[in-house]
Order: C-alpha cells, then sequence, then structure tokens
C-alpha cells in the first residue's frame, strides 16, 4: 500500500445560490492515479480549484504528507508541489511556447537575466517527453487546441511538482498525443507523484487510473479500487440510471435532395480545392485528425476565414443556386470547438448568451426592441430541455462549470433552429448523459430536416451518429464514404495510412 | 438547481436571493461613484457661492455639452474601441457650421452642416476601424491631431461669430433652462433605451464583450464598429452646434486637448468600462455632472489650471484602476 501523499477532509463550499461542494473527503497517494469523476457542474473543477489554491473553501482542511496547510493563493499551492492543468486553457497567445511554459518563474542569470538556453533545452526536453513534434519559439496563437493543451501539460511537468492535477486533459487530444499522455502519467505514477484525472472519457480511467473518486451533486457519491468498479456502475454513481443514446443502424434513406453545395473552396496553406454536397436531413460527418482541415472549412463557409476562392449555393427554385456569403452567415448556424474563444460572451448571463443569436427573431413587432420576456421564455425552455444547471437564467457564463457552458451554446443554436447546422465538437467537455441527449437531439434535428455537418474527434460518436463522412487529411477532403464504413477504415484514412483509392469527390 | 417560473410565469423563485445579490452588485459597481459625489457635496459645503441657483443652473448647462459628448465617448466604449478625436471634432464641425453661417447660410443649414460634418469626419474613423482594421487608438490621435490642424488653419485662430437668431433658437428658453439641457437630458434617455433594450444596443455590448464570439453569432460586426463611431461624430457635431451658440462663436480652442480628458473622466466615473461590453450612456451623463461640478469647486476654490489637471487626471487612474481589479476577479477554470 502506498503512502497518502494529499488528504482532503470534510470540504464545503457554496457559491451564490448553489452549494458546490459539500463535506467532500478526497484521497491521494504516491505512485498512484486517481480518477475525479462526476456529471457536469458535479463539482470536479471547484474541487480541484481549492486544492490549486485558485478559490478558498468554506468548510474543511487539506493535508499534504501528514501536514496541514492553507492555500491562500495559486502560488501556495505550488510551493507545496502542486501541479495544475486547467480545464480551460490560459495561455499568452501572443508569446512563444517557451515563454508561455516558463512565464511564472524564468531559469535566470545573475539574478535577472533571462537564462534562455537553459530554457530552451529544459522546454525541448518537456517537448520530448511529451512526444510532441512543436517548436519552443513557435508562437501559441499559431498552435492548434491539441498543441496548445501539449504546452499546458508541458508547463506542469517542469519544476518540482508531486501532485498533478489534470483538468479534462485529453478533450482535444489526437490519439497519438493521448497516448504520449498515458505514457508520461504511467512514467510520472513510477517515479512516486501523485496523479489527479479528470475525465468524461471512462475507458481512458481503466487504462490510466489505480483508483476513483466520484461526486454527484458535490458530495462523494462513491470510490475505490478502479479493479473493483464496473463502468457500468461508474455511470450509475455519476448521473443515475441513464440510456445510452444510439441510433442504431437506423439511417437516412430518403431520396437525397441536396440543400446546400460547396465549390472550389481554397485557402493557400490551409485547404485546397474543397467540394461538396450537403443533403436536406443529413448527417454529415467530417472526419480528420486535428488540424486536417475541418474547422477550417467550417470557418471559411461562415466567412470568419478569409479564403481564396470559394463558392456557396443553395437550393432554391427547385435547383441549386449561388448565394451571397452574407446568406449563408443568416442561414447557417455555427458551434464552434473553442467555447471560450470564439462561443461565449462570458460576463454576460446565461439568457443573453443564448438570444444572441436570435435577436432578429424575438423583437417586438415592427421595431427593434427585444421582447425581454420572450427572451427569458426561450432561455428557460432550452435550458430546461438540455438539463443546464444552473441557478437562475441571470446567472453569469463565466461562473458555470465546463459542461454546462457548452450547453449553452448548443441551446444558443437550438433557440434559432436554422436550416443548416454545423457543429465542431458539440459534446467535448460534456458527461455521459448530456453526451446521449445531445446525440438524441442531433438525430431528431435531422429527422426533423435540419442538415448537419458534424465535427468530432471521437469516432464512435461520428459512426453512429452520421450518414456520409467526409475524408480531411491536410486540407483536402480524400474520402467520400457511406455509413457502413468500418471504424478501422476510417481512422486508417484519416491517418494516411489506408489506400484512398475509394476517393470519389462529392 | 431548477428553474421553474412561479405564478406569474415571470421570475424564478430562487430569484429572491439573487435579487438581494444584483443589488449588492449594483452597490458595488456605483461605490466608487458615490464616494466621489460624497467628496463632492463635502468639499461643496465650504464653497457656499456652490449652491446659489445661477451656478447650479449653469453647472447643468456645461453638463450637457460634456454629456453629450460623454455619450458618444460611451458608445465608442462599449464595443472596445475609443475616439479620442471627439473634442476636435466638436470644434471642427462648429466651425464648419459658423462659416456657412457667415456667408449667408441660415441658422438651420448651420445647424444641419455641423451635425453632418461631425458625422463624415465619424464615419472616416468608423472606415478605418471597422474595414481598414486599424486600431482605434492610433487612428482617432491621428485624427484628433488633424482636426486640430484644421481648425486653426481655416480660422488663423480667430473665431467666427455665429448670428444672434441662431443663438436665440439654440438656447431657446424653456421655463428656467435653455434648450441644450432638455436635449442632454432625452438624448440620454433615448441613447439608455437604446443600449439597454434594442437589438442594435445589445450588439454593442457584444462586439464590446467578445468580438469572436459576436461574429459567431451573425452580428454584423463591422457595420456596427462603423455606424457606433458615425454616431460618436454626430453627437460631437451635435455638442458643436450648442457650444458654439453658447460661446456665440466658433473657434479653434473649443477643442482643446484637456476636454478630452474630461470626455474620459465622465465615462469612467459613471461606470463605463474602457475594456468594453460594460456601462451606459446613463452613467457617462451622470458622470459627466460630477466631472463639470468637480471643474466648478475647483474653479470656485481657484485652484489653479495645472494642479486641477493633476486632479482630474488622478480620479481617471482611480476609476480605471477599479475597472481593471473588478475584471481581475473573474473565475478561470
Ligand atoms: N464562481 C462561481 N459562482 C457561482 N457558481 C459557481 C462558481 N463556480 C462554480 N460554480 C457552480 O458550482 C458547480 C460546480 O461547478 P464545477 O465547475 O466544479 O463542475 P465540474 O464538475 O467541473 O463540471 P464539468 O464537468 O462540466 O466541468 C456548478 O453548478 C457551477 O455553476
Ligand atoms: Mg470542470
Amino acid at each position: 500500500m502506498s503512502s497518502t501523499v494529499l488528504k482532503m477532509i470534510g470540504i464545503g463550499k457554496s457559491f451564490p445560490g448553489v452549494r458546490a461542494l459539500h463535506n467532500v473527503t478526497f484521497t491521494a497517494y504516491a505512485g498512484e492515479a486517481i480518477a475525479l469523476l462526476g456529471a457536469n457542474g458535479a463539482g470536479k473543477s471547484t474541487l480541484m480549484n481549492v486544492l490549486g489554491g485558485v478559490i478558498r473553501h468554506d468548510d474543511g482542511k487539506l493535508e499534504i504528507q501528514g501536514k496541514s496547510v492553507e492555500f491562500k493563493n495559486p502560488k501556495d499551492a505550488q510551493a507545496e508541489g502542486i501541479a495544475f492543468v486547467h480545464q480551460e486553457m490560459a495561455l499568452l497567445p501572443t508569446m512563444t511556447v517557451m515563454d508561455n511554459m516558463f512565464i511564472a518563474d524564468f531559469p535566470k542569470r545573475w539574478g535577472a537575466i533571462i537564462n534562455r538556453t537553459e530554457m530552451r533545452n529544459q522546454c525541448t526536453e518537456v517537448l520530448e517527453r511529451l512526444g510532441c513534434r512543436i517548436s519552443p519559439d513557435n508562437y501559441i496563437k499559431n498552435l492548434g487546441t491539441g498543441d496548445r493543451q501539449m504546452v499546458e501539460i508541458g508547463r506542469a511537468l517542469l519544476g518540482n511538482n508531486r501532485i498533478f492535477i489534470f483538468d479534462e486533459p485529453t478533450s482535444s487530444l489526437t490519439k497519438g498525443e493521448k497516448d504520449n499522455l498515458i505514457k508520461v502519467i504511467e512514467r510520472l505514477k513510477r517515479e512516486g507523484m501523485a496523479i489527479i484525472y479528470i475525465t468524461h472519457f471512462l475507458s481512458e480511467v481503466y487504462d490510466i487510473c489505480d483508483r476513483v473518486c466520484v461526486l454527484r451533486g458535490g458530495e462523494v457519491a462513491g470510490g475505490g479500487l478502479i479493479s473493483e468498479v464496473s463502468m457500468n456502475k461508474l455511470v450509475r454513481m455519476m448521473v443515475g440510471d441513464v440510456k445510452i443514446g444510439d441510433r442504431g443502424s437506423e439511417r437516412n434513406t430518403a431520396a437525397r435532395k441536396p440543400i446546400f453545395q460547396v465549390d472550389e473552396l481554397n485557402r493557400r496553406g490551409v485547404l485546397e480545392n474543397i467540394n461538396f454536397t450537403l443533403n436536406k436531413g443529413e448527417i454529415l460527418g467530417f472526419w480528420g485528425l486535428l488540424g486536417s482541415g475541418r474547422t477550417e472549412t467550417a470557418r471559411a463557409i461562415m466567412g470568419l476565414d478569409t479564403v481564396d476562392s470559394l463558392k456557396i449555393s443553395t437550393w432554391k427554385d427547385d435547383r441549386l443556386t449561388e448565394v451571397s456569403t452574407e446568406f449563408v452567415q443568416h442561414n447557417i448556424g455555427l458551434i464552434t470547438e473553442e467555447r471560450r474563444v470564439d462561443g461565449l460572451f462570458l460576463p454576460m448571463s446565461v439568457s443573453r448568451n443564448m438570444s444572441m443569436a436570435n435577436l432578429r427573431n424575438i423583437r417586438k413587432k415592427h421595431s427593434a426592441v427585444i421582447d425581454r420576456k420572450r427572451e427569458a421564455e426561450l432561455s428557460r425552455e432550452f435550458t430546461d430541455r438540455l438539463n443546464i444547471k444552473i441557478t437562475s437564467i441571470e446567472q453569469k457564463v463565466e461562473t458555470l462549470s465546463g459542461g454546462n457552458q457548452q450547453k449553452v451554446i448548443l441551446g444558443r443554436w437550438l433557440e434559432v433552429n436554422p436550416d443548416i447546422l454545423i457543429m465542431d465538437e458539440p459534446t467535448r467537455g460534456l458527461d455521459v448523459s448530456a453526451k446521449a441527449e445531445i446525440a438524441r437531439i442531433i438525430v431528431r434535428l435531422a429527422k426533423e430536416g435540419t442538415s448537419i455537418i458534424l465535427i468530432s474527434s471521437e469516432i464512435e460518436e461520428m459512426m453512429s451518429l452520421c450518414d456520409r463522412f467526409l475524408v480531411f487529411n491536410k486540407g483536402r477532403i480524400i474520402s467520400n464514404l457511406e455509413y457502413g464504413v468500418s471504424q478501422e477504415e476510417l481512422v486508417g484514412l484519416a491517418a494516411g495510412t489506408a489506400d484512398a483509392s475509394k476517393r470519389v469527390m462529392a | 438547481m431548477s428553474n421553474k417560473p412561479n405564478d406569474d410565469g415571470l421570475f424564478p423563485a430562487v430569484d429572491q436571493q439573487l435579487l438581494s445579490l444584483r443589488l449588492k452588485r449594483l452597490v458595488q459597481r456605483a461605490f466608487p461613484l458615490l464616494v466621489v459625489v460624497l467628496v463632492l457635496l463635502f468639499i461643496s459645503l465650504l464653497v457656499p457661492r456652490f449652491f446659489h441657483p445661477r451656478n447650479l443652473k449653469n453647472i447643468l448647462v456645461q453638463s450637457s455639452t460634456l454629456g453629450l459628448m460623454a455619450i458618444g465617448m460611451t458608445l465608442v466604449y462599449l464595443i472596445g474601441g475609443m475616439d479620442l478625436s471627439i473634442p476636435s471634432v466638436m470644434a471642427v464641425s462648429g466651425i464648419m457650421g459658423a462659416m456657412i453661417m457667415k456667408s449667408g447660410g441660415s441658422p438651420v443649414l448651420g445647424v444641419i452642416i455641423t451635425i453632418a460634418a461631425g458625422a463624415v469626419v465619424g464615419a472616416v474613423n468608423g472606415l478605418s476601424v471597422s474595414f481598414l482594421k486599424m486600431i482605434p487608438f492610433v487612428v482617432t490621435l491621428a485624427m484628433m491631431q488633424v482636426m486640430s490642424g484644421i481648425s486653426t488653419w481655416v480660422t488663423n485662430s480667430v473665431s467666427i461669430a455665429v448670428p444672434l437668431d441662431y443663438i436665440d433658437i439654440i438656447l431657446f428658453k424653456i421655463g428656467e433652462l435653455p434648450l441644450p439641457v432638455y436635449l442632454f437630458v432625452t438624448l440620454t434617455i433615448v441613447s439608455t433605451y437604446f443600449c439597454k433594450s434594442t437589438i442594435y444596443g445589445r450588439w454593442l455590448y457584444a462586439i464590446g464583450t467578445n468580438l469572436e464570439s459576436s461574429k459567431v453569432c451573425m452580428i454584423p460586426v463591422r457595420k456596427t464598429i462603423f455606424l457606433t463611431y458615425t454616431v460618436s461624430g454626430m453627437f460631437a457635431g451635435l455638442t458643436g452646434v450648442l457650444l458654439t451658440a453658447r460661446l456665440g462663436a466658433a473657434g479653434p480652442l473649443m477643442g482643446s486637448s484637456n476636454v478630452i480628458l474630461d470626455v474620459m473622466s465622465a465615462s469612467v466615473v459613471g461606470g463605463v468600462s474602457i475594456y468594453g461590453g460594460v456601462g451606459s450612456p446613463l452613467g457617462a451623463a451622470v458622470g459627466a455632472v460630477v466631472i463639470t461640478v468637480l471643474n466648478n469647486v475647483l474653479n470656485l476654490l481657484r485652484v489653479d489650471f495645472f494642479p486641477a489637471q493633476v486632479i482630474k487626471g488622478v480620479i481617471v487612474i482611480v476609476f480605471v484602476a477599479f475597472d481593471s481589479f473588478g475584471r481581475s476577479h473573474r473565475r478561470q477554470g
């Protein structure tokens, strides 16, 4: 039996209108990884924020290696060897990878001059340990989400830490990066470190963790050695009984009627000759590795990035007619992948965030005045439908849990209910039951005639929802496959290892 | 926690608690303003002349010009921009109007030209910021330079007198107070309603809060930014109309560069954030009154110009500090 490194005893924390934690006792051991699980808003991030010194708890106490400690700020926690990889990234986009890693504590020469050689060496070493190939001199703003996440993790690996907190680290990592992270964690465990691992992917828990602790509504719902708990039992502890939604093999087989077509989309160095058609009521999956051009295609269609060429047509008067980007912007919804950067208005209320794309439709008659009553009604309807955990629709979005923030964005577009909806990683950060619920909603929308472009890095989700797949590789569409294709083939194509001879232009 | 509507279907039951929370937030935000008002009240007690009706009326009249500029500035602050050119634009438009009237134009034409001139310069600012993607600070600073240059150049530093009937119209008295005061109050109400209750107002807050998210929400971001600067220019022009009438002439000194400090002070003291997305025209209007009172008191106490500048500068810094402090207390993670 390994030794206890960390003990959190009887932790309680309340925010206005909500008790986020109540009498939570949590223990971590040296050389072991413990999974911290729970539904969206269960209090996982809050508990870790207490441990990381980000917020102060109301009740309870913390012990590190038997010694009682008290953290007034994140620095205090760091001094005790606690490294925190946050759920939401906090990097400085205009600075380099290296600078970001060392920003809190630059290695110095003669007390004041930054020692860049030392920095570069340490940085390269850490990046190698993580097995990722980014240059220390690259700017953060040029990196994709996955790489950014690696930088964030790299930062935690610097210095003398003994407790590592990972708050949903893999939600935006590729398979390869995930495998590397698992290796790094294995190594940290062998070195006698204590790992706390938050995730919504239960399979990862079995790969990585030795123990588990489940929170539910801010209280401990159960826990123990992972080898003694089945996955079903974990799910029940987290959310009670749920049916995991699957579309089965039922697919949209009605005669296909094109409603939207993209031609000759080019953006130098990023996208090359993208052409495809979207049919009515279809769920079209964009599949590919991170950075293969899926997100970029979505953004180009919405006119968010400048492109070299693009032709968009929609179905009008019984044929496809070319339309302006303006038209597109008013008739297509986009759920972006980075909710905090280009999705939410953090200091605004839930209600305002949800109505923001729908303001034109909730005007009072013949005026530009917003119908507040209608706004509130709709917000309430959709927060209920999506089961968003809030104290009131006036709660600020920045105080919601990560998963609930994601649901707010979903709610925003359900409110608008556009004919075409592009969803980029719509279930990122959602718990199992929420994921199932979203899957059900996507299927229902498609049945009602909405055409959906789905981008997701989770192969199971793609396999269970999509009618058709476009496989992206290095900025091009290399394949157009129907439902029924095997998982192996999809994975192989995306990685560029499988034969793309089935290449068909949509 | 659930949020089922209660009987009247309007407010969820848990709102009781949140109402007190909101009250607390309001008090928190208004706190610095409250302190300033109390301090000013205290000081003004030391200056008996302060409460003389003529002085109070004077304060209202002076607030109206400062206030209108502050409202324009507030709209620009809301979208996360800034407009340093307001006072100089105000001077140039006033001069334009005066020149038109001098060469025989009617007062009505004078008013139209003055406001239009402001709008045109505002539109140039807006074009540079929204479509040419230039930095507001640089654009409007340069514009301020250009406008001060023009106003000195075309007038040879000599004020241009305006016709008496123009003054009579603009300063027309209703009851005890002249037209500008009513205009100020009306426009404060209208623009506050616009910001708080219309789609376009909501867009301003959205753009200032998160530009990228705004684009994704199908808000016509560039058009809105462009129009906001144009409107700011119009407010500057309108101020030009009122101030020219009050001074009886238009000249380059009207828009001297220390006016911009007063405009900024009025907005930030009124709770408008220079980081965008927070504040309201009403706040700025109250701020304008506070700053005018401050000027007035400093004046009555015979504080010299330069120490007065120092005092006002410090006030702005303190308020901006309050603002940033509030922001850094955001939750992250
Ligand atoms: N600053 C705050 N003000 C008000 N409520 C808050 C604040 N921070 C957290 N909460 C609330 O506390 C609860 C727990 O949130 P927390 O972020 O810990 O959830 P989580 O378990 O990490 O969920 P997720 O899986 O979605 O990330 C939520 O209901 C959230 O709205
Ligand atoms: Mg969380």
